[in-house]
């Protein structure tokens, strides 16, 4: 799934007046992905301690095959409206105060996965060994931001984070 | 308990196509053995003796990921391959190739730090390894097809993310320059390996894994990774970053700096099933101008044979292009036009126009479509080109044979001759000698594990071939010292030759043991991120030859530096890889000579060659075979030093072997 054809179909369910609201987000452009997926390494390094894609937040898939969206990533879009949220009969999930960041709080997880069936490109993922669901949090843990980010080799171009990303009024279903 | 705490994952993974058995073994001792150039050796020592051919069930092929494979380490997702070369000329012998592209990286998300194969299976199949769980599966459907075709057709079958290293028809039929291919162009290209599957009748190896690699340090890993890219991050040309320049896709799973290795469209009028290829380096002389990407090379040798070779014709971006997919989807090696293209042009200039009956119609780009089809099916007189061009000739012997050993030789053990200052780019002395000397005692083409000195003779090495000392740069030679312990490495001639390339050796051990990419490491020289910077820096160029080391202690946990990788373990595994050609193919000094009379061609640029008889070579050898601690009659290594390298059986085995040639002169 390309960002391109994401933006087109997203539902219109509106965000809880109680929680934060979206603020940032981490952008892919697969102009300058050169699909080293240094990212997703990043990523699991960060929150498993070890190099492993199966539970990265972030993915990176390149078919060499394909003649229309060689490469693309799935990765969480922080949406306003956050489906996923509302699907969530655990109470499982919420919003980082400072990054806007959507979060699943691990110890109420059931891993039931709700929140991929009702996020129109299925991003939450289970966890391989855990009933648990995984999503990226902007590394809302980290005060300099998204570590996939960082370790990017072409960090800004081909992964960007964009903290005020929905503060500048990006809102508003493009992408 | 473990001697590690990350990087490796301890399990070795053994399939026996014969009794169609999959095992899990432990991985050898990674503080003696480091990684796959130390266990595929060992394999090979303690299961592939004398007498096996490479399309024998008993040969052996091991396909290891390194400790650094899965990780973010820059440019690390390399699988390091070996098995008994059939192209080994002019006797197969066991040697090691490599790939990049994500296969590594899965097999050790599947959980294994290798895979070892033997025995033959009794029909077509392919290995499925999707973590625990491992199957042979029929490729009856799949048989005969092209690498891209069976690479969807797999991916289709199991998934998107599953990776697939396969065989095209060339490996099928055991042709001896046969590859393996995953994704576009990814390859263990150039050795023949294609072949020793195709005789095993395993099709593919298919590989999902959803584990990981655990690393002992996180935090200090990632901090190693940020500094090695910022030193690595210009890659082959150590200026810019990977944001600049080609379009490139990296090669390999985590490479991150900037190359030159492209992935571009194509119209693919020869059928392969895939829109697109990935270039790289010699595969660029199919796209070239009509005489070629490389300048002919002309001479007279010190035997008084002249050569005068055109450079094999290309056919520019389109066609070109699509000649190299086709190449791939064969699964042929990319350097069938570099050395056929040269010799056919060769032949056609002292007006030879056909071989046996057939003309040599070599600028027609569809003549070529057919000729590498032939060879990859073996019909006709492609049966006897399927055998390489040195066997080739040996049956043939069309045109002089100087002119076919140019190309291919016992000298470069049957693969064609790569950085050497005559095909190929310029390297003037002291260059060339490096190369002699690796070729020497070598089981293959050994630019691909050595371009590190050849990097020396760059944009900060010579601008043109020095006659003296004293027209080297002060910054080079200081640099030689840093390196390899003294100016005159890099002094025109061979007085310091044995150092620096032991010093090569040992680090291709160590780089294929990681496993990282051979353009890149060891760094030898800083990286700037603009040519104005270069320009503007006039100071020390020295990069940071420990890199690997960094990367590897808080990776694995193990505190190991990288005068120890150097000494005492690539030291024992270029040992063990020497004893295994002993024991098996009775290698000796006479092979190591039979690089001699390549080396008695001038260089192409400053004009050096060894003498009439190349008494400066055999004394360099000398010195060599001293600094290694190995016979001088015989090149064998000596007991004291096997022992020393802890290799006491190994040391028995050939005293035996000694006294059974002594007995068996008498």
């Amino acid at each position: 799934m390309t960002e391109t054809v994401c933006g087109s179909v997203r539902p219109a369910v509106p965000a809880s007046e109680s929680l934060p609201k979206a603020k940032g987000r981490v952008v892919f452009d697969p102009q300058w992905c050169r699909t080293c997926r240094v990212c997703e390494v990043a990523c699991s390094i960060a929150k498993e301690g070890q190099a492993r894609p199966s539970v990265a937040r972030i993915n990176i898939l390149f078919d060499e095959f394909a003649t229309v969206d060689p490469i693309s990533a799935t990765i969480c879009f922080q949406c306003e409206d956050a489906p996923c949220m509302a699907a969530c009969r655990v109470g499982a999930m919420t919003r980082d105060a400072r990054t806007g960041a959507v979060v699943i709080l691990q110890e109420k997880c059931v891993g039931c996965m709700r929140c991929q069936k009702a996020c129109p490109w299925g991003i939450p993922k289970q966890h391989p060994d855990r009933r648990e669901a995984l999503k990226c949090d902007l590394c809302s843990d980290r005060e300099s931001g998204p570590l996939c980010v960082e370790m990017c080799p072409l960090s800004g171009k081909a992964l960007r984070y964009e903290p005020d990303y929905y503060i500048r009024g990006n809102g508003d279903g493009k992408l | 308990m473990e001697s590690f705490s990350g990087g490796y994952t301890g399990r070795f993974l053994r399939v026996d196509l014969d009794r169609r058995q999959v095992s899990v073994e432990e991985t050898p001792d990674p503080r003696k053995w480091l990684g796959p150039r130390g266990w595929n050796a060992l394999i090979a020592w303690n299961e592939v003796g004398p007498g096996v051919d490479p399309f024998d069930p008993a040969n052996r092929i091991v396909f290891s990921v390194g400790p650094l494979v899965g990780t973010c380490a820059p440019t690390s997702g390399r699988t390091t391959v070996s098995t008994l070369s059939p192209r080994g000329y002019p006797r197969p012998m066991w040697t090691t190739s490599s790939m990049g592209g994500y296969f590594g990286a899965e097999l050790k998300y599947a959980g294994y730090d290798g895979l070892v194969i033997h025995g033959q299976a009794d029909a077509p199949c392919y290995l499925l390894i999707e973590d625990e769980r491992v199957t042979l599966e029929d490729a009856s459907d799949l048989w005969g097809k092209g690498v891209y075709a069976t690479e969807q057709a797999l991916k289709a079958r199991h998934g998107q993310q599953h990776q697939v290293a396969a065989i095209g028809p060339a490996g099928e039929n055991r042709v001896r320059f046969a590859s393996i291919i995953h994704r576009l162009n990814n390859a263990v290209g150039n050795a023949g390996f294609g072949g020793v599957l195709g005789a095993k009748r395993l099709k593919a190896i298919v590989v999902r894994g959803t584990g990981g690699v655990k690393i002992a340090d996180p935090a200090g890993f990632l901090e190693a990774v940020r500094y090695v890219w910022d030193l690595a991050k210009g890659g082959i040309s150590r200026i810019g970053r990977p944001d600049a320049g080609y379009p490139i896709i990296a090669c390999t799973h985590a490479c991150s700096v900037k190359c030159y290795t492209r992935t571009l469209p194509i119209e693919d009028r020869y059928g392969t099933q895939a829109k697109k290829t990935m270039l790289t380096c010699v595969e660029s002389t199919w796209s070239g101008g009509p005489r070629g990407a490389h300048k002919a090379y002309e001479g007279v040798s010190v035997r008084g044979e002249r050569l005068s070779i055109p450079s094999a014709p290309g056919f520019g971006k389109e066609v070109g292009l699509d000649l190299v997919n086709l190449t791939s989807d064969l699964g042929l090696t990319g350097w069938t036009h570099a050395t056929w293209g040269h010799y056919f042009a060769a032949l056609k200039e002292l007006g030879i126009e056909e071989i046996g009956g057939e003309p040599l119609d070599i600028d027609n780009p569809d003549w070529w479509r057919d000729w590498l089809v032939k060879l990859a099916h073996r019909e006709g007189l492609g049966d006897d080109y399927a055998e390489g061009l040195a066997r080739f000739y040996d049956k043939h012997q069309v045109g002089p044979r100087h002119l076919a050993e140019f190309f291919e030789s016992a000298g470069s053990r049957g693969q064609g001759w790569h950085r050497e200052g005559r095909l190929m780019e310029p390297h003037p002395s002291p260059f060339w000698e490096y190369s002699a000397l690796l070729y020497a005692v070598s089981t293959r083409d050994v630019t691909p594990s050595t371009h590190g000195f050849f990097f020396l003779n760059g944009l900060y090495g010579y601008p043109k071939a020095p006659k003296d000392p004293s027209e080297i740069s002060e910054r080079l030679q200081e640099l030689a010292r840093q390196l390899y312990g003294s100016p005159k490495a890099v002094y025109p001639g061979d007085e310091y030759i044995e150092y620096v390339t032991i010093w090569h050796q040992h680090r291709a051990i160590i780089k294929d043991s990681m496993a990282v990419c051979d353009w890149v490491f060891p760094i030898t020289r800083r990286n700037y991120d603009s040519e104005e910077e270069a320009k503007a820096d006039t100071g020390p160029i020295y990069g940071d030859i420990a890199a690997e080391a960094k990367l590897y202690r808080p990776c694995t946990g193990i505190d190991l530096d990288i005068r120890e990788m150097e000494r005492p373990i690539a030291e024992r595994i270029v040992n063990l890889e020497r004893c295994i050609e002993v024991r098996n193919n009775g290698r000796c000094r006479e092979d190591d000579e039979a690089v001699i009379p390549h080396y008695q061609w001038p260089e192409k640029t400053d004009g050096t060659h060894l003498s009439a008889d190349a008494r400066e070579f055999r004394a360099l050898l000398d010195r060599y075979y001293d600094l290694r601690g190995w016979d001088k009659q015989t090149g064998w290594p000596m007991p004291e030093k096997l022992e020393e390298l802890g290799l006491e059986e190994v040391a028995r085995t050939l005293e035996s072997l000694k006294a059974s040639q002594v007995t068996a002169a008498r």
